[in-house]
Parts: structure tokens; sequence; C-alpha cells
């Protein structure tokens, strides 16, 4: 955890004590172009030399993610938590992804992150478990109990048997649903019938990736006022940047083209109780640190004026409520907190800063190549 | 009704203030209907069909909300809201006062048959919770109703496009009678009552 924070935000100077009218003439930095360099533009997409993007893996991919033949119970799809119409994200606080009802459990303990701009993550998860890279993180849920992909028990609560999921998803794409394999062929030149689980499994993971790399939000109006364009957001959304940046100091670990410093940190959402029990211990449940009790990873926040609710349990409905939180106790609770000098805000630099995040909505994603498939194999 | 709160939001910035001449009303109209077993059923978004007892949703409070179209959800506040208690028909029908002017707007209904509601939020003193497993909402599938230019509707709102007249919308948990042709699933996500997964 990031203990530095505190001495990082000893350093933003004596801006943070005053409550002087917010200057917004910043001007444009020739050298990078910005008024925020802090802040930059999403970057073009990566190259994946090692697996190219083709139309055929976006294709295969787009069908694994929104085939419920695949899944358990036979009756969930990635995309029933991660709705493409809404951001890759569901809109609801805790999620029940099996659809057992009218028992709707099990039900996630966490809340669905959105997977947009998820291409350009070096972390991911909120806890960071199970994570090395974007096709594993894709193709991982087929192994979760929790979400009754891998027709595993259920009770096994976060305990994750990947090679036994491998099997069954082998068996799916190549006994259940044999559809599959020439799709494979296309998209790989490789022939999953005579491949082990593993390769199987890397190869869904690589065609899910493929397919998720276009839902990237960029190019918001927030970009084109930190590019010089005067007139591109609200003066409140000006303020709201320039605290972003300055007084509300978010940007010590929103920062960067995704807003994000993709390390996990503790802002008093899981604090210990009386008996020093949380609601859940986050990244402690992966590094076993005893700093790590309670820390979650930063989220993206490039469109997330359309992914509420917020925090790792989806308990805060709206971006204002999760800064009120931040500024005031409830947000120092924890021992471990790591934001705890951060000043009360007024009502009103709340509002800029909600401005201003709402100004980072990108352009629309291409919804019709990530929908669900017209036909499935 | 044995619960209705209504706030009018009538002057926020964003609201139609309209002249009488050229405001209108919005109506949302919902129908539940059982099933042969006496369940009412409902798609979930993965195109299964989950059920509920009338007795899980009679009594249960509800929410309608109109919002400037393309709201950010949780962000932006209600040109009008109102609370209701689900009857014993099961038929809901929510008409806002004649206040919007030409323009689009975005309508919410949402069945709370799971999650609390708390008074607080009852009395709009808090924004409404957030749908959550079992709860019920509206929802259509297609954006036939955005007119070109217009922003995307929110998940779970139905469009309404105001011109020169009121503006009715009608739902139901319309589910297919075979869940395996698709062509009668898709048509079910259209003006349908959805349950949240």
């Amino acid at each position: 955890m990031t203990r530095t924070l505190l001495a990082a935000i000893g350093a933003l100077g004596l801006a943070a004590c005053t409550d002087a009218p917010v200057s917004t003439d910043l001007p444009v930095d020739p050298a990078t172009g910005l008024r925020i360099a802090a802040l930059p533009p999403v970057p073009a997409l990566p190259d994946w030399p090692d697996n190219p993007p083709t139309e055929d893996k976006k294709a295969l991919g787009r069908m694994l993610f929104n085939d419920m033949r695949l899944s358990g119970s036979g009756r969930t799809v990635c995309g029933n938590c991660h709705l493409q119409t809404t951001a890759f994200q569901s809109g609801g606080p805790l999620d029940s992804p099996d659809r057992s009802f009218p028992a709707i459990t099990p039900t996630l303990h966490r809340h669905t992150p959105s997977l947009l701009n998820l291409v350009y993550a070096p972390m991911a998860r909120w806890d960071g478990a199970h994570f090395t890279d974007i096709p594993d993180l894709m193709v991982l849920p087929f192994a979760e109990p929790n979400m009754n992909l891998s027709k595993l028990a259920v009770s096994a609560g976060d305990e994750i048997d990947v090679p036994a999921a491998q099997a069954n998803l082998q068996r799916a794409l190549t006994v259940d649903i044999p559809g599959y394999a020439p799709l494979f062929q296309q998209a790989f030149g490789e022939d999953i019938t005579t491949a082990t689980p593993a390769r199987t499994w890397r190869l869904a993971g690589l065609a899910m990736a493929v397919y998720i790399r276009i839902a990237v939000s960029r190019d918001s109006d927030f970009d084109a006022w930190n590019a010089g364009d005067d007139a591109a957001i609200s003066d409140a959304a000006k303020r709201g940047a320039v605290l972003f940046t300055g007084k509300a100091k978010c940007v010590l670990c929103h920062s960067g083209p995704l807003l994000s410093d993709f390390k996990f940190h503790n802002v008093s959402t899981s604090v210990p109780d009386a008996s020093g029990q949380r609601p859940d211990d986050g990244r402690f449940l992966v590094t076993g640190v005893e700093e790590d009790r309670g820390a979650f990873l930063t989220p993206m926040l490039r469109s997330a004026a359309r992914t509420s609710p917020y925090l790792h349990d989806g308990s805060q409905v709206s971006i204002a409520k999760v800064i009120e939180h931040f500024t005031s106790a409830s947000g120092q609770a924890d021992p471990l907190n790591d934001l705890n000098l951060l000043e009360p805000l007024s009502q009103g630099e709340i509002d800029d800063l909600v401005q201003f995040i709402k100004s980072l909505d990108g352009a629309p994603i291409p919804i019709a190549d990530l929908a669900p498939p017209p036909t499935l194999p | 009704m044995s619960l209705r709160h209504v706030l009018f939001l009538a002057c926020l910035p964003l609201a139609a203030c309209a002249t009488d001449d050229d405001a209108h009303t919005l109506t949302m109209s919902a129908t539940l209907t059982t099933n042969a077993a006496g369940e009412l059923p409902f798609l979930s978004p993965s195109a299964t069909i989950a059920t509920h007892a009338p007795a899980d949703v009679v009594g249960k409070p509800y929410y309608v909300g109109v919002f400037p179209a393309g709201f950010s959800s949780g962000n932006d506040p209600a040109l009008y809201q109102e609370w209701g208690t689900v009857p014993a028909s099961l038929s809901i029908e929510a008409t806002t006062p004649a206040i919007f002017s030409k323009g689009a707007y975005d309508m919410v209904l949402v069945m709370y048959t799971n999650t609390p509601v708390t008074p607080a939020q009852l009395a709009f003193e808090q924004m409404p919770p957030a749908a959550a497993g079992g709860d019920l909402s509206s929802f259509t599938l297609s954006a036939a109703d955005v007119l070109p230019g217009d922003p995307d509707q929110a998940l779970g709102t139905l469009r309404m496009n105001v011109a020169d007249a009121d503006v009715r919308v009608d739902i139901s948990n319309r589910t297919p009678t075979d869940p395996a042709d698709r062509d009668q699933t898709v048509a079910a996500f259209e003006h349908t009552v959805l349950i949240i997964p």
C-alpha cells in the first residue's frame, strides 16, 4: 500500500489550504500540448504482436462472451453483468450471474467493474487476484465457482480450479458444441480438438481479449479542453478539473490517461468492526500483507458517469456521494486509511468535481460490434 | 394505490418549464400478467425466464422517474419522480404533470421487489437505491425510439419523444412462448419488464 501518499499530499502546496476562487485559466503547455499533463488523452490501441487482432478472433471472442451454453448453469453469459449497452457493467451493486431464480444466489460479493479501457490496464479486479494479462483475465470467469461458469460447486467461495475449468471448457468447445472447432481453426490456425485444454483455454482468452479490445472510452470533452478547446466543457467542469488535480488531491491515485494508478489503496470502504473484522479484506486476501487489509484497486474514471453504482461493493449510487465519503469522517475511519489528510470540500466544489468527471465521458463505443452475435455455432 | 409520493421538480435548469400550450404529460403503463402456473414470468438479460410469485410483488414500492435523454444514472437529478406501491391488480400507470416541452426524455420504472427502500428515499431525501437482483425494471432492447442526433437511452429507460402531444408507453412482462425461438425472444425484450440479475 502506498504510505508515500501521505508525504505526497503534504507536498501539494499551499493552494490546498485556501478557499480562494479556483482559476481555470490554465495555459496549454507547449511541451505537452496539454493544460493538465497529469491527465493525458487515451493513447492508441496497443500492438499485440503475439496476438494480432483479426475480425475472426473478434467474432469468436464475441461468441464466447455471449454463449450461455458455456456457463455452468447454462443460464448466464459474461454480458449479463458486463452489459455492452451500459459501459460493460451492470448498473446494480452486486450481481447474481447464475440467475438461479427464484433463489437469486450466488450473489457476487463485489461490484461488477466496467470493462471499458481494460485493454490498457496493467492490473485488474478489485483485489488483483489471479491477474496476469488481459487474455487470462477474460477467460478466468470460466474457472470461478461463484460465477458458476465452470460446472464446479458453488460453495467453493473464491477458490478456483483452473485445470478443471480448462477441461470443462475444452469439452464444451469440442464435444458439446462442435461448431466452435472450425472457428478456432479459422481464427488461430489451430485444431482445438487435438490441443491441450490449457492451450484451448489460452486461445479462448486471446479471442475474448481481441473482442473487448475495442471497448474503449476516449476522446472526451475534457480531452478537447485539455488540448486547448476553451468551449469544450463547462466552467464547472473546468473548476472540477483544477480541483481534481489540486485541492481535492484525487489525482494522487486517479492519474494518467485512464485516471488510475492501478495500485491498491485503503479509502475506508471496508472498515473493521469492534472485533477487527472487515466486510472484505480486499488486497490482503491476495498478498497476506497486513497493511493491505481493506485496500482495493483504484478504478479507472473514464466514462465513470455511466457506471453507477460505485466502490468495490457498489454501495454508493452517485459520484457526489463517493466524494463526500472521501472528504468526511467516514472516509478516514479506517486505521489503515491511505487518505487521512483529505480536507472537506464545499457542496459547490463537489458539484464541480462531478461535472469534471462527467466530462470524461468518451465517444460512443462500437456497440454494433460488441452486442451479442446474431448466431452462435 | 396505498402509497404515492410525488416530487415535481419543475424549475430545474434541464426541466421543460414549458407554457401550458406546449407542455405535455408522459405516461408509463406497466401491466404484469401471470402464467398458467399463476406465477409472474420475467425475462432476465440472458434471455432466461425467471419468476416471482404475485405476492412477492404486490405491495412493494415502485419508482418512476423522468430524466433528460441520455442522463447519467445516479448523477443527474430527475425532472419528475414519484413513488407508488404495486397494487393487487398488478397494473401501474404513472402520468407526469404536463411539464414536458418538445424534446427527448428517458423514463424509468423500477419495482423494488427485493431491495429495501428507506423512508428517507421514499421522501426524496435520498436517491432511490440501485436496483439489485430480483428487482424489476422497465426495459427495451432496441434503440428504435432514439431519434438521430439524440443521446443513447440509459439502461432500463424508455425514450419518450415529445413533439406536439402527450406521450404514452405501455410495457408488460413479455416473455417468448418458445424460448428457443430467437425472433420471439428478441421481440419480448421490447417494452418489457425485466428482472434484474
